[in-house]
């Protein structure tokens, strides 16, 4: 997979293999498996010592827009995976510059879903040895780091 | 008298918890890129690149980092704005 930018400012995913581009289809999907890491996704922000009052009001007044928030990255994601395709045999992703953030938002979110629901470790995500793609749990966390190295590259293009 | 007296106090202290400045700490996580962090608190907190960096390596290295003390209510704000770029934000009240 190479990437480069536009001169309209939109960045590009191309030669992508089809497992990488298969992830990338996958992305809005992993993203928004909330139910399995809720408790990471919507933190408590008083760390447990919030009085009750407090912490429901955060619940009615603060999540739901932080809800909407994850669903339109997502949402934005989606559109461009949608219109993902091939062009003389090379698979191409196009990104638009004001889609960066919520790209990098939903990478974000699916990296922590994937991680909750398999209970990876430090150890592991840091690990240099490469992932068994034999199992189910070496998928996942390739997918971890290939969401990880897109969301550098993207750091990195937005600067 | 002793009414007025016992409400007099009793809007002191409230006041008091009101006034009383909150601290913002960022929680060390497997998961969020180091670049990621200190992006973020650029953007969230206004930190400048390398001020950024040696909170994110303060997370990294001890676990956790104070990044805002102050009002409360400007406190719950950075927490949201945090939680939406999905750092492990907590609120706890400063010590005076």
């Amino acid at each position: 997979m190479r990437f480069r930018r536009h001169s309209s400012s939109a960045f590009e995913l191309y030669d992508i293999h089809p497992l990488f581009a298969e992830l990338l289809a996958d992305l809005p999907r992993a993203a928004a498996r909330h139910e399995g890491a809720r408790l990471r996704i919507y933190p408590d922000p008083f760390g447990g010592h919030a009085s009750s009052e407090d912490a429901a009001d955060w619940q009615e007044h603060v999540e739901p827009g932080l809800e909407r928030h994850f669903a339109d990255s997502r949402d934005k994601v989606s559109g461009d995976v949608g219109a993902m395709g091939a062009k003389k045999g090379s698979v191409r992703c196009v990104i638009p510059r004001e889609n960066i953030d919520a790209w990098i938002n939903a990478l974000n979110q699916a990296r922590l879903v994937i991680v909750e629901e398999n209970k990876f470790g430090e150890c592991e995500l840091s690990g240099t040895e490469p992932p068994d793609l034999a199992t189910r749990r070496g998928l996942a966390l390739l997918k971890v780091h290939f969401y990880a190295h897109l969301q550098e590259l993207l750091l990195e293009a937005a600067g | 008298m002793t009414g007025t007296g016992v409400l007099a106090d009793v809007e002191t202290r409230d006041e008091d918890a009101i006034a009383q400045p909150w601290n913002v700490i960022v929680h060390n996580d497997p998961v969020n890129l180091m670049s990621y962090v200190t992006m973020v608190f650029q953007r969230v907190l206004g930190f400048p690149r390398d001020k950024a960096k040696r909170h994110m390596l303060e997370v990294h290295h001890k676990g956790r980092s104070l990044v805002y003390t102050g009002e409360r209510e400007r406190a719950e704000a950075i927490v949201e704005q945090l939680h939406g770029y999905l750092l492990l934000a907590t609120l706890e009240q400063a010590e005076i």
